[in-house]
């Protein structure tokens, strides 16, 4: 590479860094608009110890027959299902006192309305038979049958409607239910009655069945489920007909964020000393390298709040941030394992860029195995861990997967680009050997000023 | 003057010290630690923090009826306010006993009630052990020295709203033992597949001795959070969790180090302790600067950040530490002890 080119590539890279920069962190209103661009940092969504959120306090009381404590327990379980799968993986439902359920939302405000579906819930039934005026119909299936509530999509029909999911009871009572229905003799007569919230009037929908189901599962839509919306919220108002506790809301809280923000302030500034400190060590220790290695840390600093911000479930908690911090010095670790690759490729007598070549491809496979064995581990905890833990899983996959990026790609590019500018000097990087150590020839190996060029990209043999 | 920093390496390189040799002595501290943890395991047992305990609940907040005569009026307005009022609640609890687990500000409705929509939320721990009706005198007791306190103690900022106590409600345990018991599974059986990768991309004895490192580091952590009495939060799991993931790593750059030595030719009739102990001198700066500029990263945090942060930073800074001794000390002379080379003729050809 040519001097030229090297510094052409170094300048770009500084404005592209600016630039990263400048979206990650500067807030600005955007010109002609009145729109804010916020920057990356800010855009992270933050749990609740950081960012404040919701609070909610419902006193429960009992719908019908059983023990409200174990109902209670039992809504406690779906509440939590229904959160995380509405993207609150950070919220937290517990017991308070003998008879409430409290409720808290990281990163909500009060217009988000997270729990109106609670104050709807609406008791699946399904009957044999319609409802008249007089009679009203046994039900096979009642909420508390159903174990599972989503909103699906039926392409044949190109309709939405929910899918039902049953308990082991519910399965067999619904098998039951269908075989009844089907063993009809007329095809119109083959029908299941759907009811919501009490069995009078016109059912909400109804299933037509040809034969037994034994699936334990059922997809229903009807006229009243027009769009992806309206489905989910039939959904979300079924799924609370399966509490079993009525539920009234006595405390309403909006936690604010001005505690933890002091908590957020104090990481970040932690984090930033860290920075610096580690800018500092590698520049003693590597010199030009080390600066080389500073530089990447940058893009990686831009990437990693890039990702955060951009992917939806990923909720910051003080945890979390000390979780980012230590991967910043795992970052650091592949520039580590390479430069000292380098030096030691160096003192054993090879030429400076030969020495760079050397130094990366041996440094290859011990990085990617060490990071395998990491990215083994969140994936893993990722899949069987808990909700709080699958969060913290993706921050560290997301950590490791940044880090093999800027280490083997990015440090590479600029290292290369560095021997174009210096090359001769191995001093400014800290490249020494001991005086009775003899330079190997070229004849090793191909042309000097061609080996780093035709080589790019090829990361091992 | 370059040969002056050039000497730092070349004496990690050059060292005499055998660390298969003295294995036995390294062998010594691990092994203390761990029979402290079980002791202590069984005796005193974890510090398990609010997750776990569950804990209780009470609000200070503004209310327009002034409950009691002649409560001074007080509008929470400014963040000296609520440093103000939380120094007079970690006073009462410690009067009783307990210390503040959780304090924020929240703006809230309370049914029927006229508050102008400004609390303060505070969490502690329940007594271990105590009965119902022991945490509700408690409780009580702490209610009362709260309406004390806030009594006297406070100007009036508005006329009117004073602040009310809310009657002290206790709250399950977010997390379980249910929880651990699944953050213990996923670990276990991240280990068996960190054990399959090593085996498979070293050789069985690198990937019993990988394990048996991870293992070390897990006991220590625990070990120390036990001696330290840290309160165990869920935060804990995390950081055990984060030290799997990590503390592996300098154990395979030094594998592979040896993998790297065990196939050259230099290395063809020496000892296994021969290859172990210059595959570690050999990454013995990496080694070092890895675990510095980690060790500073999360001790800034530890350092800097507020007490949340710091449960969760101290295990973890436990752990790297553990993870440096691990894979240095321990992990070369066990794979000296056991590893057995495959065949002689691999050997000639590989020279």
């Amino acid at each position: 590479m040519t001097k030229k080119r090297a510094i052409a590539r170094f300048t770009i890279s500084t404005i592209i860094a600016i630039i990263g920069l400048v979206l990650s962190f500067a807030n600005f209103l955007i010109p002609g608009t009145t729109d804010r661009y916020n920057g990356f940092i800010n855009s992270i969504s933050l749990g609740l110890d950081l960012s404040g959120g919701l609070s909610v306090v419902y006193d429960c009381s009992t719908t019908g027959n059983g023990d409200l404590a174990n109902s209670i327990d039992a809504t406690i379980t779906r509440l939590q299902d229904v959160l995380y799968s509405e993207g609150y993986s950070e919220a937290s439902v517990y017991k308070q006192g003998s008879s409430r359920i409290r409720i808290e939302v990281p990163d909500a405000n009060e217009s988000d309305d997270i729990f109106s579906f609670l104050e709807n819930p609406q008791t699946l039934y399904m009957t044999l038979e319609k409802a008249d005026g007089t009679n009203t119909p046994t039900p096979y299936i009642e909420g508390k049958d159903v174990t599972d509530v989503f909103v699906n999509y039926d392409t044949q029909n190109s309709k939405y409607g929910v899918t039902l999911r049953f308990t082991t009871e519910g399965a067999k009572r619904f098998a039951t239910l269908t075989e009844l229905a089907s063993s009809k003799t007329n095809d119109d007569e083959k029908l299941i009655y759907v009811y919501l919230g009490e069995i009078s009037g016109n059912p909400w929908g109804q299933l037509q069945c040809k034969e037994k189901i034994e699936g334990g599962s059922t997809f229903i839509s009807g006229d009243n489920i027009s769009d992806y919306e309206s489905a989910k919220e039939y959904a979300l108002n079924i799924m609370s007909g399966t509490f079993n506790v009525k539920l009234t809301l006595v405390e309403n809280s909006v936690i604010s964020a001005t505690l933890g923000r002091e908590a957020l302030t104090l990481g970040l500034i932690a984090a930033g000393v860290a920075i610096l400190l580690i800018f500092i060590i590698m520049y003693l220790r590597y010199r030009d390298l080390g600066l080389i290695a500073n530089f990447s840390l940058v893009f990686y600093i831009i990437l990693m709040l890039f990702f955060l911000q951009a992917i939806p479930f990923v909720q910051l908690t003080l945890p979390g941030i000390a979780g980012i911090i230590l991967s910043l010095g795992m970052a650091v670790d592949g520039n580590i394992i390479i430069f000292e690759r380098i030096k030691e490729e160096y003192a054993s007598g090879k030429k400076m860029h030969l020495a760079v070549k050397g130094g990366f491809k041996k440094a290859f496979w011990p990085i990617f195995d060490s990071n395998i064995t990491t990215i083994i581990t969140s994936i893993i905890l990722y899949i069987l861990g808990t909700a709080a833990i699958k969060g913290f899983a993706i921050t560290l996959l997301l950590g490791i997967l940044l880090s093999m990026f800027t280490t083997l790609v990015v440090t590479r590019f600029f290292v290369k680009g560095y021997l174009g500018i210096n090359s001769t000097k191995p001093h400014r990087a800290k490249l020494y050997r001991d005086e009775n150590v003899e330079e190997i020839g070229d004849e090793v190996e191909i042309l000097p000023e061609a080996a780093p060029q035709t080589n790019e990209g090829g990361d091992n043999e | 003057m370059s040969k002056n920093r050039f000497s730092i390496d070349k004496y990690l390189n050059k060292s005499k010290f055998d660390y298969c040799k003295n294995l036995k002595w390294f062998i010594i501290a691990p092994i203390v630690l761990t029979i402290v943890g079980i002791i202590l395991l069984f005796t005193v047992g974890f510090n398990l923090g609010l997750d776990f305990t569950g804990g209780t609940v009470l609000k200070v907040y503004a209310n327009s009826e002034g409950y009691i005569e002649e409560a001074t009026s007080y509008h929470i307005e400014k963040d000296q306010d609520y440093n103000a009022m939380r120094g007079i609640i970690e006073k009462v609890l410690s009067e009783n006993g307990l210390s503040i687990a959780s304090f924020r500000s929240t703006t809230m409705t309370i049914d029927g009630l006229d508050t102008n929509g400004q609390a303060v939320e505070v969490r502690y721990q329940n007594v271990s052990g105590a009965t119902g009706t022991e945490i509700s005198e408690l409780n009580n007791k702490v209610r009362e020295g709260l309406q004390e306190a806030f009594k006297y103690k406070y100007v009036s900022v508005t006329e009117d709203y004073s602040l009310a106590v809310s009657a002290p409600e206790v709250v399950t345990a977010t997390a379980s033992s249910e929880l651990l018991m699944n953050a213990f599974i996923a670990m276990i059986v991240a280990i068996a597949l960190i054990l399959i990768y090593v085996a498979f991309r070293f050789e069985i004895t690198s990937g019993l001795a990988a394990v048996l490192a991870l293992f070390h580091d897990l006991i220590v952590m625990t070990s120390m959070v036990l001696i330290f009495r840290i309160p165990i939060n869920s935060s804990f799991v995390a950081a055990l969790v984060t030290i799997l993931g990590y503390s592996i790593n300098n154990t395979i750059i030094i594998f592979d180090r040896i993998r790297e030595n065990t196939k050259s030719g230099d290395y063809d009739k020496k000892e296994n302790s021969v290859v172990a102990n210059d595959s570690v001198k050999q990454t013995m700066t990496r080694s070092i600067f890895t675990t510095l500029t980690t060790v500073i990263t999360i001790g800034l945090v530890a350092v800097i950040g507020v007490s949340d942060i710091r449960e969760f930073a101290f295990p973890i800074l436990i752990g790297i530490i553990a993870g440096f001794y691990s894979s240095v000390f321990i992990t070369p002379g066990l794979w000296a002890i056991g590893y057995r080379p495959k065949k002689k003729k691999k050997k000639a050809i590989a020279k």
